[in-house]
């Protein structure tokens, strides 16, 4: 592993009140990597994830992105924040804007594009997520798919370094899963740094580089997804795999 | 409604029917079953007959004649004044000096509040909320201190300005925490009768009447403002703030560009409530010689001894005026989506 990861996760502790949701969490996600978070619900994976945005802050250890520390606040933070994209489970668009005012959003008062520039990247983007015909509709007039396509978009208007999915189509209705996750398919193959706290295995099989089996606040093990899949390493993931894979 | 043969629908029937709950709304009443329909129809009939019975009855009891007006009150040349320009005139002085009063008294309001609620809602440790929370502290200070002056808070800063920047700068300070400000700001206001407000800066300070009603109503109508805008925000999903974090906006940006406009679109019903009520409260300024359009029209029911017709074009006026201001705002809220 060299040190160069985009993202550095190390030694990483976090209580909610007297509950240990994270205990020594150490992961490293380099430039162009994907990796897919999995394990039961509680273990801390979605934590993780919106600690690395600072979403939730952390009592101990260190997470760096792009060599630099976490800030702690005020515009440090906000920038860092604007290099991390974050796609949430429940969609989140912002319900008094148009599809297209939702994903130029960013670049205008962030970044400080201009307007015309920002619409006409905004449009590439609907383009790209497949959703060009809902640019000027609300959020509530759209399938639950199709947000979180928008969604998508909209992290990426930021040009981010990395992007974070926390769980993003455990919200969907089964027959939208697939418009989500080819949309991510089309990302991770274009070289873009994920890392994905899914449900979804086809997709870690598909997509990951590594997949991260989290339990009770751990990291338990990490590995390619052939082989975590055929042959893991630790009970825990033994027993977790039989319970979610059909044989 | 059952059967196959297509059922007439009267008048009483149509008025039975419960409207379906438009898209994105909540049923909150199911159809009616005939037992339902026929309570429905008897409490109907019986209040029409209890309103029928009051106006009636009101009408005896105006109509009748009394000692001073002989004739009763419905009488037609009680109405004679009204074709008169002059009082024309004077109504209109005095809706002008309603709608002034009124709106300074709301534009105020809803900005104080609406500042109030976001410095409430937030953390309030960003630069702008403390800047804000600052400018509101300074600007109570010259307040206050107009109104020991007795002058408006504009002369007063170039009057011994040096007092006042000193002390506009304590509070400026004790700004720098504007979460507890507002706390404090709102439940003090809140708790203070509006007559109160309105009376102290006039019988204290010699404040002229229609600033002291404009500073009465804004300190009070703030804080509603400000706790309706606030309970607003709460109303939101924790993801629009989080979202906005995630795309790199400051809690600020976030509070100003995501919250807040949701936020007040959501409370506008509450807000033209407070609108149309401080519309009204502005008749409390008869206590400090406030010639508004109530005082002006008992004055002149008083010179043309015609209370009744008087007070009925009155409040003709003010619910036309009010009439307008929900009009609007329905027809922008629904533009606006």
């Amino acid at each position: 592993m060299n040190s160069e990861a985009l993202v550095q996760i190390r030694g990483v502790n976090k209580w909610f009140g007297q509950n240990h949701v994270l205990t020594d969490v150490d992961l490293d996600i380099n430039r162009g990597e994907v990796v897919v978070v999995i394990g039961p619900s509680g273990s801390g994976k979605s934590t993780l994830c919106r600690c690395i945005n600072r979403l939730e802050t952390i009592q101990g250890g260190t997470i760096t992105i792009d060599g630099a520390a976490l800030p702690a606040e005020g515009k440090d933070l906000a920038r860092l924040r604007a290099d991390v994209g974050m796609v949430f489970q429940s969609f989140n668009l912002f319900a008094h804007k148009t599809i297209l005012e939702n994903v130029m959003l960013g670049p205008v008062k962030v970044r400080g594009v201009s307007k015309s520039d920002a619409q006409h990247q905004a449009k590439a983007l609907l383009d790209r997520v497949g959703i060009t015909a809902k640019a000027d509709q609300y959020p509530a007039e759209l399938s639950g798919g199709q947000q979180q396509r928008a969604a998508i978009a909209r992290a990426l208007a930021m040009k981010p370094k990395v992007m974070l999915f926390d769980e993003p189509t455990s919200a969907l209705d089964p027959e939208m899963v697939n418009e989500v996750l080819d949309v991510m398919l089309e990302l991770a193959n274009e070289g873009m740094t994920m890392v994905v706290v899914t449900h979804e295995m086809g997709f870690a099989r598909k997509a990951a580089k590594r997949v991260a089996f989290m339990d009770g606040g751990q990291l338990v093990e990490v590995a390619a997804p052939d082989q975590f899949f055929e042959n893991p390493q630790t009970d825990r993931a033994r027993g977790f795999l039989s319970k979610i894979l059909p044989h | 409604m059952s059967g196959g043969a297509p059922e007439r629908t009267g008048f009483i029937e149509r008025a039975l029917t419960v409207p379906r709950p438009r898209a994105g709304e909540l049923a909150i009443t199911e159809e009616l079953g005939p037992k339902g329909k026929r309570n429905v129809l008897i409490s109907a009939l019986v209040s029409l007959a209890l309103v029928a019975y009051g106006i009636w009855w009101m009408y005896k009891r105006l109509g009748a004649p009394t000692r001073l007006y002989p004739k009763g009150q419905f009488e037609p040349s009680l109405w004679e004044p009204f074709k008169r320009s002059e009082t024309w005139h004077g109504l209109w002085n005095g809706l002008q000096q309603t709608l002034s009063a009124a709106a300074v008294g709301i534009i105020c309001s809803l900005m104080i509040g609406v500042a109030m609620a976001a410095l409430r809602h937030g953390s309030g440790r960003s630069p702008l909320a403390m800047v804000l929370g600052g400018t509101i502290g300074v600007a109570l200070v010259l307040t206050i201190a107009a109104w020991i002056r007795g002058t408006n808070p504009i002369d007063a800063l170039t009057i011994e300005w040096y007092g006042y920047l000193i002390a506009a700068a304590f509070v400026g300070l004790l700004c720098l925490l504007p979460s507890y400000t507002s706390t404090v700001y709102v439940e003090f206001f809140r708790a203070c009768a509006l007559v109160l407000l309105i009376a102290s800066p006039f019988r204290f300070f010699g404040v002229q009447p229609w600033w002291s009603v404009v500073f009465g109503l804004t300190l009070y109508y703030s804080t509603a403002i400000a706790e309706v805008t606030r309970s607003a925000l709460r109303s939101l999903p924790k993801g629009q703030t989080e979202a906005g974090l995630a795309i790199g906006l400051t809690p600020t940006q976030t509070m100003t560009s995501v919250l807040l406009p949701q936020a007040i679109r959501r409370a506008l019903p509450n807000l033209l409530t407070q609108t149309a009520s401080l519309l009204k409260d502005t008749s409390l300024g008869f206590i400090v010689t406030f010639s508004d359009l109530l005082s002006i029209s008992q004055r002149l029911a008083k010179a043309n001894d015609n209370y009744l017709p008087g007070l009925i074009v009155c409040a003709g006026i003010y619910i036309t005026v009010i009439g307008i201001i929900n009009f609007t705002a329905t027809r922008l809220q629904r533009t606006q989506r």
